[in-house]
């Protein structure tokens, strides 16, 4: 195995240099490579969207790119959104709303939503479950998540309002 | 996945070079949403994967009134529904742009890999060839344009020549008075597969009540997304009515011999077929009638 | 004191999950950990006359390769050891040489990486036999069947009889007779996280597996039968379960994880094993809900008082017994709804195939036989021109209600309110027609109701521990919990700790639980069978009046260990079926609005409520939770969900085509109505939640589509194909 290839990218906010070969997908550089646990795989063919991540503040699946696909890229996931202090707000509405119950899932609703609310920062009902069509759920029925993307919207907005 | 070779050229004369150089089995990569999911479960030996999302022209999406609509090959779904001249002039692209995967897919996934997949149930497809689309293919012989309908010869099976490369594809700028639309059946709302879709655009006489031209595409319901050419003639210089657009939903059923495979069985693909060519053709006289 | 119960804490593992810091099983890595991969039958029935290891042997990276003859006890099950652990000759499990399922599996392959021990596992040659394929249940219950098990007379794993008063006689005295038959179909958990684990050597010298399962204890026990170890030699501890829905109750990876390590550590090598399962190994490899065909013949009195029931069911449990005979005595029950029915004459059949096991799947059988109940009862009220509510109201059980178990219903039957409830809030019947409709699209609007057991059931031995320290001085200041019980994502441990602070009267903060690992735990069965609050609460409770009792005492810690251990229940007599089925039941009624497309066959739900008797909700938003995902479940089971299986292969066997339902399949209006009418056996009156809010959505659904098109649909998933198929076969082109 003497094609390992050196890959330089931002992920979290943190400069980062790893080796993958050619054929391991972000998902297992993510996991395998780098410790990043939280980007989950249930399925291997971008089915589930539990491997959920963005590039350059992008969402896409991890399992369905290349590791070397990422260089010079800018990555985030799950591990990277809340800081030392305190939760993003997105995090914070999934707890509040009970947006969760396995959570084996809930990493990729969480950067997915992320996605969704940076782009739209108050979206109806029926763009957060078209948004969130992606992102495949067995335990909450999605309700409740549907209902922690629209806290997270209001908590978001606030934040803005705050900081004028 | 078994272990490959890995290049991203910025150009095309590099990736043609790449190409011919390479003795084994070579595979072009743009958004990879089918391209890796086929390696991963087919386990095949491939010796170079070539990514060409680095290539500028194969990322452009580029429209005026004389040349068209240019799609670079690598485009994902979602820089074509958020391109504004798209959005404007081309609905049928924007239907199937916003319903291949969900969002995540539709950050990678191209309409130019949709089209070399060449899948039969390709959404993509259906709409690009509803539009009369134009593939812009270059390999170290030269530059080929092949009709859309030509591009998709078999299952998974496309017409590029050994060392060529689809670099973009042309959509002609809409006709005064048309409309277009994609509609497809899947029993799941969003990420699914068509049991059947069905493509097409109309383009009205000034008077808004006459067909003065019409392409209508089959999908997923024959080897590869077909043009129904005998449904456009039978709406050629015909008046627009509820009982036309049962007619050729009529013939549209008779020009298929679908297959049954685990998505649907042959009645039910040649019965949707019916019930969509009506039901998408209505919607495109509708957006004809509403651009004018 | 404000109340602990009753109240929306949020999840004590929440953090955890929303910032990806929870340890799933695939999640814990250690630098010198070995990966395993499992070579899998991949036929349906075949002998295996050899393997030949030598060629994957000599593959790089390779550390070892086990076969059959590698398992000391080659044989496990939940109720009935008649699996190998690993298939092939040379073991000394009588007919362990035989697959009998394609997810059968033969040899396992522990390897550097898992690249290295995928292309092992792919260079062992196994030499087959194949034999017979018997994949029809009806097939198999004929004498001259071949047989899965050599030492069987029989394929039927069991047949339930219920004969309680005279059905032949009763038929004359009914006004109505309906007559259907019903066929129910597999489903897949789909659980997110598929099957995963790692396994080592603890610092006590314990074969140790971290896995996600349903009950530490059980799964302990078949690891140390298997090996031939005592319970003492094994541990097992769930990491954080990415959903189990059941599909995790019987074993997955445990015991070969377990085996794996036990070799490496006779050999002298201490490094961990880890395995992962692929999503297709994961469909093929654990069972499924079973396909149940049931033949009901049901008759009415005019003014509506069923007089008569006789059913006649087959389940398809594939190539395993797993909980067979268990989720055949829930469907011999459910099988006649919550009805006073003076005559019932029910034969129930469990039988052996070369298919997926069949196994528990939220509900237990009670989804199947729930839907040819209801949906008998819908079609009575319809031929006698009854409203469906109505008809309920004359039949449906009360307190005092003795059933044809011959034994008393437990205190506290509360369908009738259950069903008021749900008909009030609907404003049932619904009389007003829609207008607005385009011409293509027809509503209609559907009501089912049941009842499901809390608690294991027919004699099934029921227990709970659990153990409370108590530190502080003058004060309570900290509270230690120890309980086996599975956090499966049900919320149990978040109950739990607020089921102790309830008792104890101290702050939830207080609280510190250990739970889910069998070496600081004893039995608390399993997080199934809608028991697990209920029972935890009992043994909490137990637990923590023990520990106050040694408080007053002065002991400091004082301790409280405690196993709770509910009313026995007994098994079905063979002839008459006469038993005390169950513990107590919760009871549930749902109204469904649909929309279908006539011209496509595609339905949209349009709105649900479901009315839920919980007796007490501990943390109503998870109660709520539990009520929208258990529909969802049932939404998918009835509409959406096809497991395609052919001669023994499964064909969907990944999420691109075992279609679950996305944000956008899903009913567009859930209504969770939780009731709280206390059970008496109750911790704090309640009972349990989880699986009821399945059982009556399918047929509620498919009554509303009745309601919408008139035509009755026995068999689901109403996949658009069927529904156009039997909406007009001329339309469609037959």
């Amino acid at each position: 195995m003497s094609n390992k290839r050196v890959v330089s990218s931002t992920i979290n906010g943190q400069q980062v240099e790893f080796l993958t070969e050619p054929q391991q997908s972000l998902l297992e550089c993510l996991r395998d490579t780098l410790g990043l646990t939280g980007s989950k795989e249930g399925c291997n063919d971008g089915n589930c969207g539990a491997c959920s991540v963005l590039i350059n503040n992008r969402l896409v699946n991890a399992c369905l790119m290349l590791g070397i696909e990422i260089e010079g890229k800018d990555v985030v996931t799950v591990e990277g959104l809340a800081d030392v202090h305190e939760l993003h707000p997105v995090q914070e509405a999934f707890v509040l709303e009970d947006g969760l119950q396995c959570g084996y899932c809930t990493p990729g609703f969480i950067v997915a939503t992320k996605a969704l609310l940076d782009k739209n920062a108050n979206p109806t009902e029926d763009e957060i479950r078209f948004w969130l069509a992606g992102n495949l759920c067995r335990c909450t029925g999605y309700d409740k998540i549907v209902r922690s993307v629209r806290l997270a919207s209001q908590l978001m907005n606030d934040a803005k309002e705050g900081l004028q | 996945m078994k272990t490959f070779d890995y290049e991203a050229p910025v150009t095309i004369d590099q990736t043609i070079t790449l190409m011919s150089k390479t003795r084994g089995k070579t595979l072009l990569l743009a958004g990879g949403t089918d391209l890796l999911v086929q390696l991963r479960y087919s386990n095949q030996d491939v010796d170079l994967v070539i990514d060409v999302k680095g290539i500028p022209e194969l990322n452009q999406i580029n429209y005026d009134e004389f040349s068209g609509l240019v799609i670079g090959a690598a485009a994902p779904c979602s820089q074509i529904y958020e391109s504004a001249p798209v959005l404007e002039n081309f609905p049928a692209i924007i239907d199937a742009a916003t319903i291949i995967g969900g969002k995540a897919i539709q950050n990678r996934a191209s309409f130019g890999g949709n089209l070399c997949n060449a899948s039969p149930s390709g959404d993509a497809i259906g709409a690009m060839m509803s539009l009369g689309a134009i593939c812009n293919v270059v390999g170290s012989e030269g530059v080929r344009n092949i009709p859309i309908e030509d591009f998709c010869i078999a299952p998974g099976k496309n017409a590029l020549e050994k060392g060529e490369m689809l670099i973009s594809i042309q959509i002609p700028s809409p006709r005064p008075n048309s409309g277009s639309h994609y509609l497809r059946f899947t029993p799941r709302a969003e990420m699914d597969i068509a049991v059947a879709g069905v493509g097409a655009s109309i383009e009205l006489d000034s008077d808004l009540n006459k067909i003065l031209s019409a392409r209508i595409a089959l999908v997923a319901v024959a080897p590869t997304p077909v043009l129904a050419t005998e449904v456009s003639e039978s709406l050629v210089g015909q008046k627009t009515s509820g009982s036309l657009l049962e007619k050729a939903a009529n013939i549209a059923k008779e020009t298929i011999s679908p297959i049954t495979d685990v998505r649907g069985s042959a009645s039910q693909r040649k019965h949707l077929i019916g019930v969509l060519t009506r039901r998408c053709l209505d919607i495109a006289v509708k957006r004809a009638v509403q651009v004018s | 004191m404000t109340s602990k119960i009753g109240v929306d804490v949020s999840r004590i593992d929440a953090l955890d999950k929303v910032t990806g810091k929870a340890l799933f099983p695939a999640d814990l890595m250690s630098s010198d950990m070995l990966h395993m991969k499992i070579l899998f039958a991949g036929r349906p029935h075949a002998r295996v006359r050899s393997i030949d290891v030598g060629k994957a042997e000599s593959c790089p990276g390779v550390i070892a390769i086990l076969t059959a003859s590698d398992v000391p006890v080659n044989e496990y099950g939940l109720i009935n050891c008649d699996q190998p652990v690993l298939v092939g000759p040379g073991s000394n499990k009588k007919g362990a040489d035989t697959a009998r399922f394609v997810g059968d599996q033969i040899a396992l392959v522990v390897a550097e990486t898992e690249e290295a021990a995928i292309k092992a596992r792919d260079d062992i040659l196994v030499d087959w036999v194949d034999l017979p394929v018997i994949t029809d249940p009806y097939e198999a219950m004929k004498p001259d069947a071949p047989m899965l098990f050599e030492s069987r007379d029989s394929n039927i794993i069991k047949h339930n009889k219920i004969r309680a008063g005279d059905v032949e006689g009763a038929w004359k005295n009914c006004e109505v007779i309906v007559e259907s038959i019903y066929h129910t179909p597999w489903q897949e958990h789909a659980y997110l996280q598929p099957e995963a684990g790692i396994s080592y050597i603890d610092s006590d010298g314990r074969i140790t597996v971290e896995v996600a399962g349903q009950w530490v204890h059980e799964e302990q026990k078949q690891i140390a039968h298997a090996l031939g170890l005592t319970v003492d030699q094994v541990r097992v501890i769930h990491p954080a379960i990415g959903g189990a829905f059941g599909g995790r109750e019987d074993v997955s990876v445990q015991i070969v994880l377990a085996l794996a390590s036990w070799h490496l550590h006779e050999r002298g090598i201490s490094r961990p094993v880890k395995i992962v399962w692929s999503r297709e190994e994961s469909i093929l490899g654990h069972h499924k809900r079973h396909p149940y065909n049931i033949h009901a013949k049901w008759g009415a009195a005019s003014d509506g008082s069923i007089l008569a029931a006789e059913v006649k069911m087959v389940a398809d449990a594939g190539a395993y017994e797993y909980t067979s005979a268990k989720v055949l005595g829930n469907a011999t029950l459910q099988s006649t709804g919550p009805y006073d029915i003076p005559n019932v004459s029910v034969d129930a059949y469990a039988v052996y195939t070369n298919n997926v096991p069949s196994g528990a799947f939220r509900g237990f059988g009670g989804p199947q036989g729930a839907f040819a109940a209801e949906s008998q009862v819908n079609k009575l009220a319809d031929k006698l021109g009854i409203d469906v509510v109505e008809m309920r109201r004359r039949n449906l059980i009360s307190d005092g209600s003795i059933g044809q178990f011959k034994s008393v219903y437990p205190e506290g039957v509360t369908i009738r309110q259950v069903v008021e409830e749900c008909a009030d809030r609907s404003n049932w019947p619904i009389t007003q027609v829609d207008n607005s409709l385009p011409s293509n699209i027809r509503k209609g609007y559907g009501f089912a109701c049941a009842l499901k057991n809390v608690g294991f059931s027919f004699g099934f031995p029921e227990e709970c521990w659990a153990k409370v320290e108590l530190h502080g001085g003058s004060e309570i200041e900290r509270v230690v919990l120890h309980h086996a019980g599975a956090e499966c994502g049900q919320g149990a441990h978040t109950v739990f700790v607020q089921m102790t602070a309830e008792a104890c009267g101290v702050p939830i903060e207080c609280i510190q639980l250990e739970a889910a690992d069998s070496a600081l735990t004893k039995n608390s069965g399993s997080a199934s069978a809608s028991r697990l609050t209920f029972m935890a609460g009992n043994s909490i409770r137990g637990a923590v009046d023990l520990a106050l009792e040694n408080w007053q005492s002065e002991e400091r810690p004082a301790i409280g260990e405690y196993k709770f251990v509910p009313r026995q229940t007994t098994a079905l007599d063979t002839e008459t079926g006469e038993c005390d089925p169950n513990i107590t039941y919760g009871y549930v009624a749902q109204r469904v609005i649909v929309e279908v497309d006539i011209e496509t066959g595609h339905i949209r739900v349009v709105d649900v409520m479901s009315v839920d008797d919980v007796g007490r909700a501990i943390n109503p938003i998870q109660v709520a939770g539990q009520i929208e995902g258990a529909v969802v479940q049932a939404h998918g089971y009835t509409l959406l969900e096809n497991l395609v299986s052919r001669d023994g292969y499964i064909e969907t066997a990944q999420f691109s085509n075992y279609l679950i339902p996305t944000s956008l399949d899903v009913p567009e209006r859930v209504e969770a109505v939780i009731l709280e009418y206390s059970d008496p056996q109750g911790p704090w009156g309640l009972r349990g939640v989880a699986e009821m809010p399945f059982l009556p959505y399918a047929p509620a659904l498919i009554a509303a589509v009745h309601d919408a098109t008139g035509i009755w649909f026995d068999e689901f998933p109403l996949i658009p194909e069927r529904v156009l198929r039997g909406i007009d076969h001329s339309v469609y082109g037959e």
